[in-house]
């Protein structure tokens, strides 16, 4: 090593020179990054690229096989429409409802936007949905939606009254899966009743040979499948009485809950199941461990490319309990901002897109169910795998199920609090009985909180 | 003037970490301090040291804390024994290949947590699981278990996994350690007739003494903050049985979208990780033991 390889000392010059360097090339990546956030708001303000065009915002905040079916269908408007462009903003959906928030707190609402319905009450409370009304009048397509889908809508206050906040976008809704195999051997058919439905699974489950017959949902989500049969048993989706206090842990209800803790304790379903979520489930019925499952339509596709088709799967509407038949369903919405400066052609493009013919073919695309009466006489729907789906949807007996959304625990309790209280009953260590006590006793105190804020004018569930 | 010079050097340095460091930590802390969920922004209400006061009547709170105790505690001992071995193993044998076997034995530390997850899930399942045939046919076991869904066996489940994972991110640093020890202080402590235990213990452990206690403290640092592997293999459950602090802030932040409350339990889970490394760094006289080396 030479003396000359030594490090000199800097000047305080260079020093200065270093420092400044840096705290510019910071100050020019902030500014990079602070422009990148707000950049792409110009655009929104309206007229761009061509003058004579007017452009209209889309948001979305879908899966991405979702995203892609849109995109068609965008371009067939735009060719049909060519005063109008749509600029397609794709929002993953882990981020979507900050990036919403974001952009209607910060005055960039986009015109168009696709929203669960759980967000309609929440994004309505803020005003940043517009009216729909004065333009539904004219569309011709409002009636035609099925009874199921008229009285979701005016759970979730997408509808109410002459007001219109949102078009439905499309709807999701369980059936009852069957391994038809499985019921050949013993002769049987699917169940009509939540009765009959346990009597199948006693006689298709033998553990010695890995067979059980209900894919049962322990973890996240199970709530959902007792739930339902909770609400079959009271015959009821009420989830308060006048007073605001939660009834769900009445003895009706507990009977329900104690119909799916049985099939459990008794071996109708695989012992692990108790940890299972939305994967472990669907795999537990592809792999041919387990009989019986309910779930969505996007699920047969994942059956089929797993080696079940038409002759080795049944698909039917669910088992109806003691008092009635519960489908659970939901769907999203697409709504109009009402920050929105270009309402009219919003609304066009709105109006086309969520009218029967663009619904079927979206639907038809993404496995989901079209909110219309209209789509039983469609071959893709109305028969096959996907009849029951869409009887869930239009049989207007069917008692719909509802959850109060409005409340902000509702995350808390679905995701964290239900799981822990399901999985103490499945493990023995509570019975059904305490688990609906601890429930109810949560959501007393949430809803309490929400009408001594808001009033008690709360959503109420469909009739 | 050229008092000020240092300070000019580093002070990009320092701005750089109040900005992406103190100033998110600062944010955070106020963020518990306020009621804040996600699903209600509008409506964010300042609430003093309530979030906290919740949090000490919270069981969940209190069972995540202990579990993280346990997932922490059991995964660091074998990690660290079993670790020491490999890297002595590596460290005395001389045989041919040694280096592409030690580039063997440190593999896992290569792959991504949601594949070692996603692997033992499989290997510990209940009703295909590698491990419960392997122990029924070697009639340890009568029936089948379902490892990951019951309490008793869960969280040890993850223990086991995070185990087999990071031992050799021990070997890694200690075989390090263990190369940089001079070998004219063995030669010297068998002139003076030391035998191979007393040499271990006068010689390599004093040596290496310094990079255990690091690797201890940031693998313990780490592996309570680590969430992944107990959320793809278990979801913290059954019924909490597997939750630790860590999964509980994720799940409280982004399922519950209770902002608010976790960060309050984020405020507590760094707290915990400062409290045990002040504790941890006293015991083990870290500064002292450099200071006289």
């Amino acid at each position: 090593m030479t003396a000359s390889a030594k490090p000199r000392k800097l000047t305080r010059r260079e020093a200065l020179k270093i420092g400044g360097g840096a705290l510019l090339g910071g100050s020019a990546l902030l500014g990079a990054a602070v422009t990148g956030c707000g950049g792409g708001g110009d655009d929104g303000a309206g007229q761009t690229g061509q003058a004579d065009r007017t452009t209209v915002r889309f948001m979305t905040a879908q899966t991405l096989e979702k995203h892609r079916s849109l995109e068609p269908l965008i371009a067939e408007f735009m060719e049909i429409h060519p005063g109008i462009r749509i600029e397609h903003i794709k929002v993953p959906w882990d981020q979507a409802h900050s990036k919403y928030l974001t952009a209607i707190l910060g005055g960039a609402p986009p015109d168009v936007m696709t929203i669960p319905s759980w967000w309609v009450t929440e994004f309505r409370a803020m005003g940043a949905l517009e009216d729909l009304g004065p333009w539904v009048r004219d569309w011709p397509h409002l009636q035609g939606y099925s009874e199921q889908v008229k009285r979701l809508t005016r759970a979730t206050m997408a509808f109410d009254g002459d007001q219109v906040f949102g078009l439905p976008t499309e709807v999701a809704v369980r059936s009852m899966f069957y391994r038809t195999e499985w019921l050949d051997e013993h002769g049987l058919a699917p169940a009509e009743t939540r009765e009959e439905w346990r009597a199948l699974l006693e006689r298709i489950t033998d553990p010695s040979r890995q067979r059980y017959g209900y894919a049962l949902r322990g973890a996240r989500g199970g709530f959902w499948s007792w739930w339902a049969i909770a609400q079959e048993f009271a015959g009821s989706n009420a989830w308060f009485d006048e007073d605001h206090r939660c009834i769900i842990n009445s003895p009706d209800h507990v009977a329900g809950l104690s119909y799916w803790n049985d099939l459990y304790q008794d071996g109708l379903a695989p012992p692990d199941s108790l940890n299972w979520g939305f994967n472990e489930l669907v795999q537990g019925f592809w792999s041919g461990l387990c009989g019986t499952m309910e779930q969505d339509p996007e699920v047969v596709r994942t059956c089929l490319e797993h080696g079940l088709d038409e002759d080795r799967l049944a698909i039917t509407v669910m088992p109806a309990g003691p008092r009635a038949r519960v489908a659970l369903s939901d769907g999203g919405y697409t709504s109009m901002s009402s920050a929105s400066p270009n309402k009219d052609e919003a609304w066009t493009f709105l109006g086309w897109l969520m009218a029967p013919e663009q619904r079927l073919r979206y639907c038809r695309d993404v496995n989901m169910i079209p909110p219309f009466a209209s789509a039983m006489e469609d071959p893709a729907f109305g028969q096959g795998l996907y009849r029951s789906f869409v009887e869930m949807v239009t049989d207007p007996a069917i008692l719909q199920n509802w959850y109060p959304n409005y409340l902000p625990e509702m995350g808390e309790f679905l995701e964290v609090r239900v799981t822990e209280e399901q999985q103490k009953m499945l493990l023995k260590r509570q019975s059904p009985r305490e688990t609906l006590d601890r429930l109810a006793d949560f959501m007393t105190r949430a809803q309490k909180k929400y009408v001594d804020r808001y009033g008690p004018d709360t959503p109420r569930p469909p009739a | 003037m050229k008092k000020a010079d240092p300070y000019l050097l580093l002070a990009p340095a320092y701005l750089l970490i109040a900005g992406f460091l103190f100033y998110p930590m600062a944010t955070v802390f106020l963020l518990s301090l306020r009621e804040y969920q996600l699903m209600d922004p509008l409506n964010t209400p300042f609430v003093g040291l309530d979030q906290y006061a919740i949090m000490l009547g919270d069981e969940y709170f209190w069972r995540s804390l202990w579990n993280s105790v346990v997932w922490v505690v059991v995964s660091l001992c074998f990690q660290f024994l079993l670790g020491f071995c490999l890297a002595l193993l590596l460290n005395s044998a001389r045989f041919r290949g040694r280096g592409i076997f030690q580039a063997i034995v440190f593999a896992p530390w290569a792959v991504s947590g949601f594949l070692i997850a996603i692997i033992w899930a499989w290997l510990l399942n209940g009703e295909f699981g590698l491990v419960n045939d392997l122990l029924i046919r070697a009639g340890l076991l009568e029936q089948k278990v379902g490892f990951l869904s019951r309490e008793e066996t869960a969280l040890l489940s993850c223990v086991l996994a995070n185990i087999w994972f990071g031992v050799t991110f021990f070997a890694v640093m200690l075989y390090a350690a263990l190369q940089a020890i001079p070998p004219s202080l063995y030669e010297a402590a068998d002139m003076d007739g030391a035998t191979a235990w007393q040499s271990f213990w006068r010689v390599t452990a004093p040596m290496v003494k310094p990079a255990i206690v690091i690797t201890i403290l940031l693998r313990a640092i780490w592996i309570f903050n680590w969430a992944d592997l107990i959320w793809v293999m278990t979801g913290g459950g059954p019924a909490g049985a597997s939750r630790t602090l860590a999964l509980y802030v994720f799940q409280k932040a982004f399922l519950g979208l209770d902002f608010g409350y976790s960060a309050a339990l984020g405020v507590a889970l760094t707290v915990v990780s400062l409290a045990f490394t002040a504790v941890f760094l006293r015991v083990t006289r870290f500064y002292g033991d450099e200071a006289a080396i």
